[in-house]
Parts: C-alpha cells; structure tokens; sequence
C-alpha cells in the first residue's frame, strides 16, 4: 500500500485518472447498493452479474461496482451501465441474462427495463435526461453511484482528498477557516449555525485536546440523507473532518452514527483503513506532520442524541440529555474541551469548498443560504429517492419537476419538510424557496432535510399526531413543556381525532404549543409543536371539520368514519357481507347491503372487496 | 481580579460578579424567583423552567437559573407572560403528580404545593392519562415514590456531582421517564440521605421519619454533628423533644448543606432504651439506684480517701473527645486543682499530627478550611480515606477533582474508592498511587522533598524568607534517601507546581507508626513548595472526634493510651472515665486492674462493659440535651443547642464536674457555659475574641497569611524508622478500614445505622490472594502473633497494597490502633481439614 505524501498524491491520483482506467474495462455496471436497493435485492442481482459474466468470459472487459445509494430509490434495484449511462431500474437476477445480451454485447437498450416518464409515458435510457436528476446538482452527493465506495482509490480519481492536500501544503488554519466562512456555508443538521464562524470559535479557545465530531445520528422518520452520503462517498465526510480538526488544531475526531446503520458503518470502517492505510488518516497525514484520527462510535437509538450536547453526553457513556449552555460546545464539549461538532453533509461540503473556493460555492443558492442541500423525498409523488439542489429551489419544482407530480390523479395538499421539528406547508406556499430564512418565515424549518409530500388522501390532524406521538416517545423528559406538553398535545390530537373535541381545543393546542416552544431547553422541544402549529395555521379548516362536524375529509381518522352502502350502486351480490370480518352488514339476496356502524370496525374490507364503488 | 456586572433586577441595582447568574443576582437582592430543579450546590440544569424572567422590552423568556448576567441587561421577574407561563408549567407537573398532600411526608414544607398556591393552580383542563411507576419500600433507610417525582434531577445530580456515587439515574424516555437504580434494585450506597435532604417534593422519604409528624410540627435547633471532626451544623427537627428528622443548614457550617449517614440517621443513640436514667452505686457488690447526691458525695469522699492514702498521682482520668470545650475546661480545673493530679488525658488519634506541626509551623492545628479543599488543583492524601471516614471532605474532594480537575496523589498502604474513580472518567486525571508498607510513609514523603530539591522545584523565595533549616533538611534527604521511584518523581512535580495544593492527614484507624514524624514531612513539603499560608494551599489534619480539636485546644493530654497503660500496671487507685468504654475491646489485664481499683466511676450515656465494673455509674446528658462548644478539624467552634433538657435523671457532663468541684470545695469557674466559655477567651490565647461559630485565631479560615507566630517556620528533618518487618510466619500487614456505618460507640448504638452495616470481609490484593490460593469470596482465618485469630470472607480487591490486608473496624485482634502482623489461612475442604487436624 502506498504511503501518500503531499507530493504523490497527484501523480498518485493521475495513475489512477478516471475511476474507469482503474479496471481497464469496457463497461462498468453501477449497481445501486444503498441501503434502499439492498433491502430489495440488488445484492442478488449482482451475484447473478457476476455470475453471468463469468459464464460468459466477460469478467475482463465488464467491471461491476457496487455503489452507494444513487437516489433514485422508488426505482430500485438500479443499475447504471457507464460509460454510456443508461439507467436500468427494478431488476430482477432474471433480468441479467437478457441484459447482457442485449446491452453489453449487441449495444441496444433494454427497452422494458429503462424509466418510464409517468406522465407521457416516454422511455428515457439516460440517466442525465431523467427528469429526476435532470434538476438535481450534486455536489455534496457527487460521487454517488460514480465511485465505489469501498475503494479509496475511486475516491481519490474523483478528487478525493486533494482539498486536503491543499490544506497541508498551501494554507494556514486560519486561511481554511476564511474560506469556509467565505463560502458561507451553514450547518446543515437543521439550525444552519455558519460554519466557518463555529470553527473560528472552536480555534479560539487554547484548552487541548479538542475534538472534531461528525453527527450522523440521523434520526428524523423519512430522513436518510446522512446515511446515503456515508453509505455513497464516506471519504468526502473523513477528509472534512480532518481539514476541520487541522482548522481548529484538533488531533482526534469521532464520528457518532446510528446504529440503525450498519451499511453506513460497515463502509466507515472500511474508509477508515483505507484512508489510514494510505496515510490518510492517523500520524503524520501526508507527510506533513499534521496527526489526526478518527473513530466510530454507533448510537444507541435516541433521537434526541441527534441534539448536540446530548450527543456529546452519549459519547462520554451518559445518558444523553441536552445541557445548558453556556458554555457552547466549542468552548466545552466533549469531556468539557473544545469541540466543534458538524452534521455530515457539511463536512461533505468541505473538501469542495476547498478546491474550488468559497466564492465559487457563495455563487450557489440564495442570500442568506448558499450552495445546496440533499433532501430525501418521500410521500405520494411518482419519484421518491434522494436529490440534491441548489439553496433557494422552490418546493414546486422538487414536487413537480423533480418528484414527478402526485400519482394517481392525486391532488396535492401538503408538503411535510423538517421531520418531527418541521411544518407542513400548503400549495399556496409551494413556491417558497428552500433556504433556512424563508422556510424559517413560514413556520416550517430546514431540519436535516426530510421531504414528505402528501395529497388529498392525507388527513393533518392525522399526520399531526403522527409526528406529534414521535416527540413524545423522544422526549428525552428533562424539560416539563417537553415532557408533559407534548403528551397533552397528543392527548388533545386524539381527541380531535376521535371526535370528541371542542373549539376550544385548538386554543389550547395553540397556547401550549407556544409555551413549549419558548419554554423548553434544546431544538427538540423548541420546534416539536411545529407539526401542529403549522396544521392548525394553515388547515385550521381540517380541524373544525373534525370538530364541529365529526366528519374526517381524508377519511383517516377511522372514529369519524361511516361506511354506508350506496343502494343505488349496490347489485346486491352479497360479497361485502363475506368480506366483513365483524358481521357488520347484513344481507339477504335481492337486497342491498347494510352496515352496522356500531359494529363496524371500519377496516375497510368491504370497500375493496365491492367491484361497483358501492360503499362509501 | 473578578470583573463586577451591574444590572437591574425589578428596577433595583444589583452588581455581582461575572459570570453569575440572572438568578444569583437576584437571590444576592432579596428578589426571589421561584425554582424547582435549582440547588445551590449544583449545575444548573434548566429542566423545570420556572425561574423564567425577561429583559425589559422583549417578550423572549430566559431561564435565570443558567443565564449569566450581562452589563446593563434590564430584567424583569414578574409580568403577565411568566406569570402565565409558570401557571402553565405547574398545570403541567401537576397532571402526573398524586395529589395525595394530607398524606405526604412533606405536606407544608414542599415546594410544588407552596407554588401551586402562589399561583393558584387548582385543576386543569388538560386531557391525561395517569402514568404510574413502581415504588422503592424495600431500601433501607430511604423510600422512594417516583409518581410524586417531578424529574427535577436533584437527587441525581446531588448524587453524581457531590457525592461521586452515581446510585439514581434517569431512565427511559419522554413520559415514562424516571428516576430509579439500574434495574430498580434497592438502594445500596453511601445512604448520606442527600437525595432526601435536596427533594423539593415528597418523592424521597426515610423510614426513620414517623409519618405522624407534620412539617409545622418540628423544632428546628441547629447544631454540630457528634460524629467526626468535620463539625457539619445539623437541622434537628424534633416534636416535643423527641428528634424526628436531621436536614442540615446549606447557609451555615463548613459542610455546605451536606450531611452524611452517621449525620443524618446516626441520631437514634440518644433515645436508645439503654440510656442510662438514673445515677448506680455498688452496693454489697451490685449496682444499685441512687440519687445524685448521694453518688457525687460517694465519689469525692473516695477521692479525698485515696489522696490521702496514695497520694494523687494514684488518681487518673480518661476522657472521651466527643465532649464540649467548656466542660474539658472544667475538667482540667477538677483534676489539677481540685484533686491535684495531671493525670488527666484522652485517647486522641492524631494530635501526634498535631503537635507535629506546632512544632514547625507554630499553631497545633490544620491550617486551612474545609471548603477550601474544592478549589485545590493538587490533593495528597496520607494513610485516609474520608469516604468512609470524614464523608464530607470526600465530597470537597470529590468536588476539586470534578470541577476543578484536581490531581490526587494518594500515599500510604491503601487505594481509596476516590481514586478508583478518577481512574474510570476521562473527565479526570487518574490519581498517582504511593503505596507501599504501612510505615513507610515518611520516607515516601522525603522521596518527593528529595525530588523536588534535587531538581530545583523548590519555592526559593519562600525558603529564604519565611523558613530556616532548609540546609539541614537538604543534607539529610539529598544524602541518606535512597533515589526515588518514578511515581514519587512524577507525583513530586505535580504537587510542586500545583497552584494550590493541600496535604490531608488522617488520623483515625490506619493510624501511621510515627505520626509526629509524618506531620513534620508533610509540613517540610509544603513549605518548600511555599503551598502554606495561602487560601487552599497548606495541611489538614483529619481528627478523629467531634471535639479532638477542642480536648487539645484546652489542655487535655492525649496520652491517653499510657494511662490505660498505667491503669493496667495497677499503678491507679482511682480511676474516672468519662464517655470511654475500654472494654469494649476484651482486654484480660485491664479487667482485672479495673476490678481491683479502689474507685472506678464511669460517667456515660449507657450502661458500658467498664461500666458494669464501677463503683459508681453517672449518667451524662446527650448532645442534643447540653450546650456549650465543640471546635472542628478546621478550628470552627460551634455552639450547640439543646433541643430539650437532659433526659430522665441524667445531667449534663459540665454539670457533674461543677458540683464535684463545688463538693471538693473549690474556688467554682463561671457557673453557665457562656461565662465559662469568655472564661476560656481570657485564658486560652488563640480563642480570644472570636465568635461562635468563627474560625481560632480571630476568624481565619486559613493561617500563616501574615507569617509564622515562631518568626520562621521550621524544617526538621523527621526521623526515619523502618517499618516494621513482615517475617515468613506472619507475612501480612493487618490494617482496619473505618466503616463508613459503624464508627464506635455512639453509631453502634444507633438502629438506623444497623440497617446498612456492612457484613464483615477481609480485602486482600488480587495478587495476593493468587499466590495463596484464595478464591474471591472464600472463607479464610487470620491469626496473629499473639494465638488470637478471625474467621471472615476474603474479598480480592484492588485497594490494598501488597502485603497490607484490611479487615473493618472493630476488629477484635487487633488492638485500637496501629497494624499487626498476621497470616492468612484459607478455609477450603481439603485445608480445613488440615486445619483440624492441627487441633487435634
């Protein structure tokens, strides 16, 4: 293994050039191995590749490499063939005979495994003209299903590590902390502290030794932007954080992730060794003399570990709760020495910010929020995955250009961003730009960047329970607001939800939402009423509908729904009735159905089993 | 010099300095803000968000408890929105919390209850479920009921960042969070009861409390523990003079509002039904009921006899050091002038320390405070562990090593639990260990002088002008020690550079062979260093009694030990021993001399083994039941305040020697402990002037500022003795570790106590123990030189030296103090067999 220094690592990464003369082969096949393709099989498609090509003596000219996750997880299991870039999706190993006859040896697509546009109904066999990642910019996901993640050497034919080196050989620390304030790059874990002004703070104070933590304690339900990051390109977040703990004069970082991500893990570990193997990493970085290391500590599952000085109290072996400050974690973190703690998607952000300047990623986004940001949509819209887009995008353009529309002739009715501290948003706001200011303004917050779209099938009173029963079991019960108000607030949802609310429910959802929010201690508690303050302010209607006429209009809340048997439609055949798991309908032949309400259970088993839409 | 803020606080100016908080300033300008998760003592935590106010202008809410103040802010801690919002908050608590108060321990003194008052909380409309969580009533001494906890976190917090123990912890999440033990199993730990003491609610309570007994009910009466020398100032809430409950004072005392167990439940001794009511005289060979009268003219008409017949140096005394300074005071006038002998004496421990530094520093005293021991960086603890014997210096020591990052350097024959600790967080320096033989102790501390010296880390400055013998002191211990090992080197540094550093002294069991000399080392270390003289920088001796101070403060001997001695020789004709049990231990030939003195008078609190062989038993008052003084390790003389008048016909021991005198017909000192005690101000030089409750000599807290009462201090090379030699027989040192539970007298007659003694185990080293063959837990016999042996369990352990074995005090082979030499006998199968057949 080749000890790098300053010097070779350039002549090292020109040997190496593009990550296609690495294998010398003709064709590459990038199979998707993030966590969401895993869980569907793509491992599986891959064995049989291999197998395949193997059978048919193609090992040489055809590589395979597995990825992290490409984004695109709706479609799943993926495959990109480089260096054309066709994009094949939901495979099968079944698939595979026919692929590599058609593909790889006679040069057509296959047709039947290519994307189809959902509204024109269009093949489309490159990946770049896929709506889906046409809008998309990558920059802190730029190497996703590019490298192979578990090959340093594929990182470093894509840069990797040369904003380090020019760190070590070029710049002073307090020249990298300039740049990283120039670039104006703000914490992307959700409050988007600036960053370089957190590094400034952490240089400052001359107590050793301080500590560079990475937070990958991804926690938000629909959230995984972190882990694909990890799981896609882990050296761009090890080479942040060690240009970070050169900024700050640190020699040791940890980087605390989930231990609900065992991919994510697994390939940090690997990129660990590599990284120290090469010289990366560990004593004398490059030949500079400049010691840092790194290491993993996986979390034990609180949400609240995702808060940053309960994730320091984790790290020390203690129960993790949110502590007061002053002082700032900068000043007193880890084992109460200096420490500065960043998500992973900002240390991601770092090496290029580093190479190409912080003008240049000033040039990207809006005032006050610049360059781009990885949101991980999800919800009903035809393309659910992973994107990457530039600081001021406008919602619109995620659902509709980039998320495809809402499928199923679907109306869209909200859009959930934030997660458990986030709002959701009405289409009069769609065309609110992402960046932490506005989103700030209309009561939603940037959290760690969950996305999730809902139409007109979602009920808000519902969706706010939902976020709302989160915080609650996540509370880490320090705080009474947290703690009891929260509970309260589900308490007085549930109500609502099944019927038995007043009007003056929502005053005191609103009262207490408020208190809770001023009153408790860390992020968690601050914006944990936010799901509800921000349905009640924008589907107060919702509400009242549930109040005053017991009535759900999505048809969620199962309390406030009656079947009923339209005896119109009803051709009386009776299949219903055998649907029922209750006895709910009685029926006699040539009569139209009925239902108990008493009885129902309102599971719905009549309505599918009905062919004429009779039941409503 | 500390930056001064000035603010407004509800339009008053305060100025306090930096880095306080919005709720300290208020506190220091009489404004209260109400809390419920804040101590004193504590980090602020910031979970019950009632102490919020606002800066004039802004509607944002900040919590007091943690936010500093800044120059200028203007705050306001009362306006419709914190009003609202603490109304809020309390509605909120109140949901979970039972609201059972008539049957609540703490009903009139709980804080939640006062509050929902203030703020007129009655009922909400909140829709809530009930959460119930299982209760503790099997821990002994403490009950818990964590349905009535508000999750304040005190009681952990108090635990955790005081007392280094870490017993209570939060557990689970959002609304099933609790308070509890890992998986809920008793309570097994110090008991200090601190978590009782700071709960603002009634979720922690003590089965020693009556549950009859309203808080309005209780007599508050402050008063000094009688325990050790640490001197904490006790709560004592009694109901018609019977004690219910201790809490302590967190404004007064050296203990900062902390107790430990002895303090807090070690009360019980005085209503123990063995009290004795009445005085006893022999008569036809039983002791028999009397009246007072008739006993004291008993004991003088005795006394006078045997003046006259054997001449007064044939009479003696023997006197505990849990008495008051005014009645040791009177004492002395009794035996010098009213019977003429000087043989008059207690048994302390540790004024050899003492007299160790009168002799170089000039007063026979610790020279610095208590509370200083908190702001030290470097700690050097010699043959003590106050863990288990002064709890609330552990707790200091606790504190300098958490907040202060402390060095501990540890020397003697033992680890302690302290620096077990600091070995397992990050958060800490591990503590250096100096251990070796028991008596090695001075020639470990001229291997750091040595060190020091040699390298030049010397304090040049102070050497030249406040000391003299440096060259003497140079000569011996750069020519006739040995070079040093790498840990005195490297524990010799850290203390020479501290900024402040503090040497503690124990006095107690592990009793060192040459504690003279081991003072003086100690004070030549810290005088070359210059670490003397200075607010947390100088020597602590750890005494072993409430009064040990006190005793030698007014005169008494320490040689107590010679005149038992003495005493066996039959050398005494008359004997009187005051709060002292000799025979506590079994000793044959001082039975025996007892039985064949002419005047044996026992004057105690309970009918006592020696007590059984007097001529006349006088009963003595408890603590809570006399008055006078009692002067700590620190020099603070505290007064103490009866709580009811001395019980059934006992009387208080000043009394007793009062009428002695006036039956021997003495000139009387002042008859009130008052007069005696200005009596002592005159004639007593260094507690002149001072106040009760103040510091000797004149309030300092630590001496030696203005330089030495003998003009320089001294340093005097301190003999050296080789300690003493293990043989192949007998190759272990046995040394006694004090019990945290059971200290003497007074705490063996406490039930509370009782309930958390510990079993009795031998500890023995790992290595140790392997090279013998004994198993963790096994069964083994100790013997000792003398044919006397013990049977208990070994546990291996990791605090003893090699070599050193401890057993816990009391143990019956060995005698008071000092160590022995024993073997070690494992009791397996096949070796007891052996081992009858021996017997056989």
């Amino acid at each position: 293994m080749p000890q790098l220094t300053i010097e070779n690592l350039k002549e090292f990464k020109e040997k190496i050039s593009s990550p296609l003369t690495i294998n010398q082969a003709e064709f590459r096949c990038m199979v998707c191995a993030g966590t969401g393709c895993v869980s569907c099989n793509s491992l599986k498609v891959r064995e049989r590749l291999e197998e395949e090509l193997k059978a048919r003596g193609l090992s040489e000219r055809v590589k395979v490499v597995i990825t992290g996750c490409n984004g695109f997880c709706a479609e799943g299991p993926i495959m990109v063939i480089q260096p054309d870039g066709t994009f094949y999706r939901k495979l099968t190993p079944e698939d595979i005979p026919l692929l590599i006859e058609e593909h790889l040896l006679k040069g057509r697509p296959v047709e039947k495994l290519l994307y189809t546009e959902p509204t024109t109904k269009k093949k489309i066999s490159a990946m770049k003209e896929i709506p889906f990642f046409q809008h998309q910019v990558l920059w802190a996901l730029r190497n996703r299903g590019v490298i192979d993640p578990e090959n340093i050497d594929e990182s470093i034919a894509r840069d990797g590590y040369a904003g380090l080196s020019k760190v070590l050989s070029s710049m002073t620390p307090e020249e990298v902390i300039q740049e990283v304030k120039l670039s104006g790059l703000r914490g992307r874990g959700g409050a988007g502290f600036p960053t370089g002004l957190k590094w400034e703070e952490g240089r400052r104070y001359s107590s050793f030794p301080k500590y560079v933590i990475c937070n990958g304690d991804e926690g938000d339900p629909g959230a995984f932007m972190d882990r694909s990051i990890l799981e896609a390109d882990p050296h761009a977040v090890l080479e942040g954080m060690i240009i970070c703990g050169y900024a700050i004069d640190s020699h040791q970082g940890y980087i605390y992730v989930r231990a609900e991500y065992p991919l994510a893990i697994h390939r940090l570990r690997i990129a660990i060794d590599q990284a120290r193997g090469y010289g990366l990493l560990g004593r004398n970085i490059l030949g500079s003399g400049f010691d840092f290391d790194i290491d993993i500590y996986p979390g034990a599952g609180a949400f609240v570990c995702g808060e940053s000085t309960a994730l320091m109290y984790s790290l020390e072996g203690r129960r993790g709760m949110p502590r007061i400050k002053p002082p700032r974690s900068t000043e007193a973190g880890l084992w109460g020495q200096p420490t500065v703690l960043n998500n992973v998607e900002t240390f991601a952000n770092v090496p290029s910010i580093i190479r190409n300047g912080g003008a240049w990623f000033a040039s990207m986004g809006t005032g006050g929020s610049k360059g781009t940001k990885v949101f991980a949509l999800t919800g009903t819209v035809y393309n659910v995955g992973l994107i990457e887009v530039p600081m001021g995008t406008t919602l619109r353009k995620i659902v509709f250009d980039i998320g495809g529309g809402i499928p199923r002739k679907g109306e869209f009715k909200a859009i959930q961003i934030g997660g458990p501290s986030g709002a959701c948003l009405p289409a009069s706001l769609l065309d609110t730009e992402v960046d932490f200011d506005s989103l700030d303004e209309a009561g939603a917050m940037m959290g760690s960047g969950g996305l999730v779209v809902m139409d007109d099938s979602t009920c808000m009173v519902d969706t706010a329970r939902f976020f709302t029963d989160f915080s609650v079991d996540e509370s880490c019960g320090k705080c009474i607001p947290c703690r009891v108000g929260m509970k309260v607030m589900l308490n007085i949802l549930s109500r609502i939800a099944t019927g038995r609310g007043t009007m003056e429910d929502i005053t005191l959802l609103e009262e207490l939402g408020h208190h809770i929010k001023e009153s408790s201690h860390c992020g968690l508690g601050k914006t944990a009423p936010n799901p509800v303050l921000s349905t009640i302010r924008y589907f107060r209607q919702e509400y009242e509908a549930h109040i005053q006429e017991k009535r759900c209009p999505a048809r969620v809340c199962v309390d406030l729904i009656r079947f009923r048997v339209d005896p119109d439609r009803c051709k009386m055949c009776g299949l219903c009735k055998k649907a029922c798991p209750v006895e709910a309908i009685t029926w006699e032949k040539k009569t139209p159905a009925l239902i108990d309400p008493e009885k129902c259970i309102r599971c719905r088993s009549c309505i599918q089993a009905c062919k004429f839409g009779a039941i409503d | 010099m500390t930056q001064t803020i000035k603010l407004k606080i509800d339009e008053i100016e305060v100025s306090v300095e930096k880095g306080k908080t919005i709720l300290e300033a208020a506190q220091s300008a009489g404004i209260r803000i109400p809390t419920l998760c804040h101590d004193r003592r504590l980090t602020p935590f910031g979970a019950c968000r009632l102490c919020v106010v606002q800066q004039k202008g802004k509607s944002e809410l900040l919590p007091s408890c943690f936010t500093p103040v800044r120059e200028g802010m203007e705050i306001i801690t009362r306006s419709p929105e914190i009003f609202k919002s603490r109304r809020l908050q309390l509605q909120l608590l109140l949901l979970n919390h039972p609201m059972i108060c008539p049957r609540c321990e703490k009903e009139g003194e709980c804080v939640l209850q006062d509050l929902l008052y203030e703020y007129g909380v009655l009922e909400t409309l909140y829709p809530w479920e009930r959460v119930d969580f299982p209760l503790d009533e099997v821990s002994p001494l403490l009950q818990r009921d964590p349905n009535k906890c508000i999750l304040c976190g005190r009681c952990v917090r108090i635990c955790d960042e005081v007392q280094g123990i870490g017993e209570l912890s939060f557990i689970r999440r959002g609304i099933k969070t609790a308070i509890d033990t890992d998986f809920h199993r008793p309570i097994r730990c110090e008991f200090c009861g601190q978590c009782l003491d700071t709960c603002p609610v009634g979720a922690i309570t003590s089965d020693c409390f009556d549950y009859r007994t309203k808080a309005w009910e209780l007599q508050e009466t402050t008063t000094p523990c009688p325990y050790c020398s640490c001197g904490c100032l006790l709560v004592m809430g009694s109901k018609e003079g019977e004690i219910k409950r201790v809490f302590s004072d967190p404004e007064k005392g050296p203990n900062d509002g902390n107790l430990c167990v002895k303090g807090r439940f070690g009360w019980d001794f005085v209503d123990h039904p063995d009290r004795l009511k009445t005085p006893l005289l022999r008569v036809n060979g039983t002791l028999k009921e009397t009246s007072w009268e008739e006993a004291l003219r008993f004991v003088v008409d005795r006394l006078e006899k045997i003046k006259e017949r054997y001449g007064a140096e044939t009479i003696g005394g023997l006197v505990s050091n849990r008495l008051t300074n005014e009645e040791y005071y009177v004492l002395g006038k009794l035996f010098r002038g009213g019977i003429g002998t000087e043989l008059i004496a207690s048994r302390s421990k540790g004024t050899a320390l003492t007299e160790g530094l009168a002799k170089t520093l000039g007063y026979p005293a610790s020279t610095n405070s208590i509370r200083e021991i908190r702001k030290a960086d470097c700690l050097l603890l010699i043959g003590v562990d106050p863990a288990l014997s002064h709890p609330i210096i552990k707790n200091e020591i606790h504190l300098a090593i958490r907040r202060n990052r402390a060095q501990l350097i540890v020397l003697g024959s033992y680890d302690i639990g302290l620096s077990q600790s600091t070995r397992n967080s990050p958060l800490s320096l591990p503590s250096i260990l100096l251990l070796d033989r028991p008596g090695s102790e001075v020639s470990l501390l001229n291997g750091m002088i040595q060190t020091i010296l040699r390298e030049g880390l010397e304090d040049r400055e102070f050497i030249a002008e406040r000391t003299e013998g440096i060259e003497g002191l140079k000569q011996r211990v750069l020519s006739h020690q040995p070079g040093a090992m790498p840990e005195v080197e490297r524990a010799a540094k850290i203390y020479a550079s501290a900024k402040k550093a503090m040497i503690l002294i124990g006095s107690g069991l592990w009793s060192h062979l040459d504690q003279k000399a081991v003072a003086i080392a100690s004070s030549n270390l810290a005088l070359i260093t210059g670490h003397i003289g200075k607010e947390s920088s100088g020597i602590l001796v750890l005494l072993e009694k409430c009064n040990s101070q006190g005793a030698l403060d007014m005169g008494l001997s320490p040689e107590g030990s010679h005149l038992l001695n003495r005493a066996s020789e039959g050398k005494l004709k008359a004997f009187y021993l005051v709060g002292e049990d000799p025979l506590n231990l079994d000793s044959e030939p001082l039975r025996k001399a007892l039985q064949g003195l002419e005047l044996l008078v026992v004057q105690d609190l309970f009918l006592t083994e020696t007590a059984k062989l007097a001529h006349v038993v006088l009963p003595a008052s408890a603590f809570v039941e006399k008055e006078g003084t009692f002067t700590n390790l620190e020099r603070r003389v505290q007064r103490l305040h009866p709580l009811r008048p001395a019980r059934d016909d006992s009387k208080p021991d000043l009394e007793i020697f009062l009428r002695l005198l006036e039956l021997l017909e003495c000139r009387l000192p002042a008859g009130t402990p008052e007069a005696i005690f200005e009596e002592i101000g005159r004639s007593v030089h260094h507690y002149q002037g001072i106040g009760k409750g103040e510091q000797w000599p004149k309030g300092a807290t630590y001496l030696y500022a203005d330089g030495f009462p003998l003009g320089r201090a001294k340093l005097i090379p301190p003999e050296e003795r080789e300690p003493k030699r293990q043989s192949e027989a007998y190759p272990f040192y046995l040394l006694q570790r004090p019990s945290l539970f059971q200290s003497g007298l007074l705490s063996s007659r406490s039930e509370a106590l009782k309930k958390v003694w510990e079993k009795p185990s031998l500890e023995i080293s790992p290595e140790d123990a392997k090279s013998l063959g004994i198993e963790d837990g096994e069964m083994v016999e100790i013997s000792n030189p003398k044919g006397q042996s013990l049977r208990l369990k070994a546990n291996h352990s990791p605090r003893p030296a090699r070599g050193v074995i401890t057993v816990p005090y009391p143990c019956p082979i060995l005698e008071d103090e000092g160590t022995d030499l024993v073997r070690i006998k494992s009791l397996k199968p096949a070796c007891r067999q052996a081992g009858k057949e021996e017997v056989e």
